[in-house]
């Protein structure tokens, strides 16, 4: 998910700058001082997510929680995973300062996205259709990620079709996973914190 | 906010015990007699397998070498002649990039002294021939004795060496720790900020 420094071309590191600045920008004047400490714990929540590696057969993948984050923030996703980004990337050079633009887009977009296309069903009161809206905005938003990342390597010299297919049997366990991990979430913070879901962003 | 704390414990646990995938890949080479060897790795110290490695000469950005890594992500390449400095590239799939730059003076400084070492022999003989006649084997078997012992010693260190590279490319839990307080810090002080200009208002 992170891309690396040196791999991508100046223009589309460019334009993810452009997209991400624009979308922190909008998701800033959104925000309201009582959101700013969901925003702090969910940045933080993403920022160690990367680092939590679970099992899969001979291997394990990382969760990414971007759907998470998105259901949950809005547009307030890109300010939160541009903070947790930047500090992967100073700690832990995960991914770098110039891909920083680029790779905040790839993960929080996709996380815009579901939460427009999935919040109605996440926010229902019926717990199987709230279910469903998590798991599908979890899922999504990493499939959406993985497209993002295969649509930009082409601008390398890499044919779409192989990093997309790479990408996607990389990506389909994690779907499933993070899909999980969101219904759960979800489901709990309903339990706990109902208000959260009520605010508007 | 409690059960908060129980899932950070389980992501921890999770996270320190299990092996991985990831976001970033690490290169680490040396030179060993004519060749140029390393090894690339993933942030957890798993093996990237089949990773393409580029040699460059760090002017100019010219390709001198390509190869890939085996199943244990070693690879190995000539030593290109006349250069003092080369720039070893891995390039993983997902767009992941790792380089490494790499010192080669001191070994064709010592290859060269050699060379001129050689030539200068056969004169020291003619003034001591019986030094020569009681060294029995010829000063190049010697040398090549040398290097083999030295190497056999030096084998081990080596293998220090790269496990240490791998252990300072591994997240800490300090550094783990310490982002995740950036990250609530510089919320903190943001909500503080908010916060002030309501009350001016």
């Amino acid at each position: 998910m992170h891309i690396s420094e040196g791999v991508l071309s100046a223009p589309v590191l460019i334009a993810g700058a452009l997209g991400t600045g624009i979308g922190t920008f909008i998701g800033l004047k959104k925000i309201s001082v009582e959101k700013v400490p969901q925003i702090a714990l969910l940045s933080a929540a993403f920022f160690v997510a990367s680092l939590v590696h679970v099992p899969l057969g001979p291997s394990s993948v990382h969760l990414v929680l971007n759907g998470l984050v998105g259901i949950l923030l809005g547009l307030a996703t890109f300010p939160a995973l541009l903070v947790g980004l930047f500090l992967q990337a100073l700690i832990f050079q995960f991914g770098g300062l110039t891909t920083l633009g680029v790779n905040t887009f790839n993960m929080a977009f996709p996380g815009v996205v579901v939460y427009y296309l999935f919040g109605p069903l996440v926010r229902s009161s019926r717990s199987l259709i709230a279910g469903v809206g998590a798991f599908l905005a979890g899922a999504l938003a990493i499939l959406l990620s993985g497209i993002l990342v295969a649509f930009e390597l082409t601008f390398t010299g890499e044919s779409f079709k192989a990093a997309a297919k790479l990408i996607l049997a990389a990506h389909l366990p994690v779907m499933i996973i993070e899909g999980i991990v969101t219904v759960l979430l979800v489901s709990f913070l309903k339990k706990v914190r109902p208000e959260i879901f009520g605010q508007e962003v | 906010m409690k059960h908060f704390f129980v899932f950070g414990v389980i992501a921890f646990w999770i996270l320190l015990n299990s092996p991985a995938i990831a976001h970033k890949i690490n290169i680490f080479a040396y030179t060993e007699g004519n060749t140029i060897q390393g090894e690339v790795y993933f942030n957890d110290g798993s093996p990237a397998k089949n990773t393409k490695i580029t040699l460059y000469s760090v002017k100019g950005d010219k390709v001198l070498a390509e190869t890939k890594t085996d199943k244990e992500g070693i690879f190995k390449l000539p030593i290109p002649k006349g250069l003092k400095e080369v720039k070893v590239v891995a390039w993983a799939e997902m767009g992941h990039r790792a380089e490494m730059k790499l010192k080669l003076s001191q070994n064709n400084e010592i290859a060269s002294a050699e060379t001129t070492q050689a030539k200068v022999k056969p004169a020291n003989s003619q003034v001591l021939p019986e030094v020569a006649a009681a060294n029995s084997i010829s000063e190049e078997l010697f040398r090549k004795i040398i290097r083999e012992e030295v190497r056999k010693e030096m084998a081990p260190l080596k293998k220090m060496i790269q496990e240490l590279a791998r252990q300072a490319d591994k997240p800490s839990l300090g550094e783990i720790l310490g982002g995740i307080g950036y990250i609530f810090g510089l919320f903190g002080v943001w909500a503080w900020f908010q916060a002030r200009g309501k009350r001016g208002k």
